[in-house]
């Protein structure tokens, strides 16, 4: 492992923390999420209006003007915390509105049918919600909330900008460091080690939710499994 | 936390110069992007030998990357094997690198949604591949990604604030520079935000009226 110039330690310390960012923005992501975006598809105006505003306000905003913002604004009101917890607290906010977008989208998109017959039926909100709804609505949540977790993945590295020592800053030191003191700064290796980390994360993460999202297109009964991913495959390799 | 409106007025010609850098440089990159993307969605879409490949490995490695890390790669990585940019070069290259593949799946998904039937039609009337593709497929596969093509657009544009780590001196480096000077915050934060939200609900404004106009019936 010489060709990274002894860069190797650091950068493994630096994926740990990369690591410990995105699982704990992921995990928030998930459980806020789905906490915004199920009141979000119900009719009631004031609740309607509410998870709006943060749904698009944590969205529209560059991921990283939402960690300054944490970064900045939270020691101001006596709550101390590092870049570490502000890029987790930044990045979580940006992932549960994009998930809460997945959510509300998901559940509104079954049909108007269903829950009727579910009042017919004399189901309560909450027996129609998980009897009825969720199991269809989860189907179509399910594929593109793994781009999303490769999309929250990926933006853990931007918490390297308000200083958390991720892969990425640690790469950016070891690049440093080296071309001071042994005049070779392994720059590139360096860097494409990097990004052959995110791409061995990310690329399975996005395939899978790609695969789920193509079996739910041709939903065949009995047709899940090993027929489904060899025409998957095949279909990927011409087209 | 006071709020100072004077502040914010004298500070305006730093910030204003680092909207106009942040503006020129998503701009620059939104249109390669745009275009690097329609190259390589034909090329995927015809299937052109190698090259298909190429893209397609492309496509698939900037998508599963961080932006910043292949910025990094740009700037800090490439000067090793003599290639050299100044970071305005490099984050204009990182910002098109990383729309471009996005785009090259969009504008493809475009491609194959034009119905089939307009292409058969098109070479029973001796059209040639090229000509089917110019007349025919593409004016309406730009059409269909439209709304795709705009997000991935407003990304880049929000994506260049990431560009301070290549050292490229924008908006959010001017304002964070602001704060570091003046302890400042909630001033420039909040100006940020207003900024950033507004340009971005302009550009989604523009599509819409974009898509309306150019809008044909049965697509």
């Amino acid at each position: 492992m010489d060709f990274l110039g002894g860069a190797q330690g650091l950068l493994w310390q630096g994926f740990l923390v990369t690591l410990q960012i995105s699982g704990a923005s992921l995990v928030i992501s998930y459980v806020a999420g789905m906490l915004v975006g199920v009141p979000a598809s119900t009719d009631v105006r004031i609740v309607q209006w509410l998870t709006r505003a943060y749904i698009e306000i944590w969205r529209g905003l560059p991921q990283l003007i939402t960690m300054f913002m944490v970064f900045f604004i939270l020691p101001q009101t006596g709550v101390n915390i590092g870049p570490v917890i502000s890029g987790i607290i930044g990045l979580s906010l940006w992932g549960s509105a994009n998930f809460a977008e997945l959510v509300r989208g998901g559940i509104r998109s079954i049909h108007a049918g269903q829950r009727e017959a579910a009042t017919a039926l004399g189901l309560s909100w909450l027996q129609q919600m998980y009897l009825v709804i969720a199991p269809q609505a989860f189907r179509r949540i399910i594929p593109p909330s793994f781009g999303l977790a490769a999309a929250i993945i990926q933006g853990s590295t931007i918490a390297s900008l308000i200083g958390a020592a991720d892969i990425i800053e640690q790469s950016h030191r070891s690049v440093a460091r080296l071309l001071f003191s042994e005049g070779n700064a392994y720059s590139l290796p360096i860097m494409l080690t990097v990004m052959a980390a995110f791409f061995c994360i990310c690329y399975p993460l996005m395939l899978l939710g790609r695969y789920l999202e193509y079996r739910l297109d041709r939903q065949a009964p009995g047709d899940g499994g090993r027929r489904g991913l060899l025409r998957f495959l095949r279909a990927r390799s011409t087209g | 936390m006071d709020f100072s409106l004077s502040f914010l007025i004298e500070s305006w010609p730093v910030l204003g110069a680092g909207l106009a850098r942040t503006l020129a440089v998503s701009a620059g990159s939104i249109a390669l992007a745009f275009l690097l993307g329609a190259v390589c969605a034909w090329i995927r879409h015809e299937r052109v030998p190698v090259l298909t490949w190429i893209v397609y490995g492309y496509v698939e490695l900037f998508r599963s990357t961080p932006i910043l890390a292949q910025a990094y790669l740009i700037y800090f990585g490439l000067p090793s094997l003599g290639i050299r940019f100044n970071s305005d070069v490099a984050a204009c290259i990182a910002l098109t690198l990383w729309g471009g593949a996005y785009n090259t799946e969009n504008i493809r998904a475009g491609m194959i949604a034009v119905p089939p039937g307009l292409s058969e039609a098109s070479s029973a009337l001796g059209f040639d591949r090229l000509k089917t593709m110019r007349l025919i497929i593409l004016p309406l596969a730009f059409r269909i990604s439209i709304p795709s093509v705009t997000n991935i657009s407003i990304s880049i544009f929000k994506s260049s604030s990431l560009m301070i780590g290549i050292g490229f001196h924008e908006l959010t480096y001017a304002a964070t520079n602001l704060i570091y000077q003046t302890f400042r915050i909630s001033e420039m934060l909040i100006s940020l935000a207003v900024i950033y939200l507004s340009i971005s609900t302009l550009i989604s404004y523009a599509a819409r009226r974009l898509a309306q106009r150019v809008h044909v019936a049965g697509v």
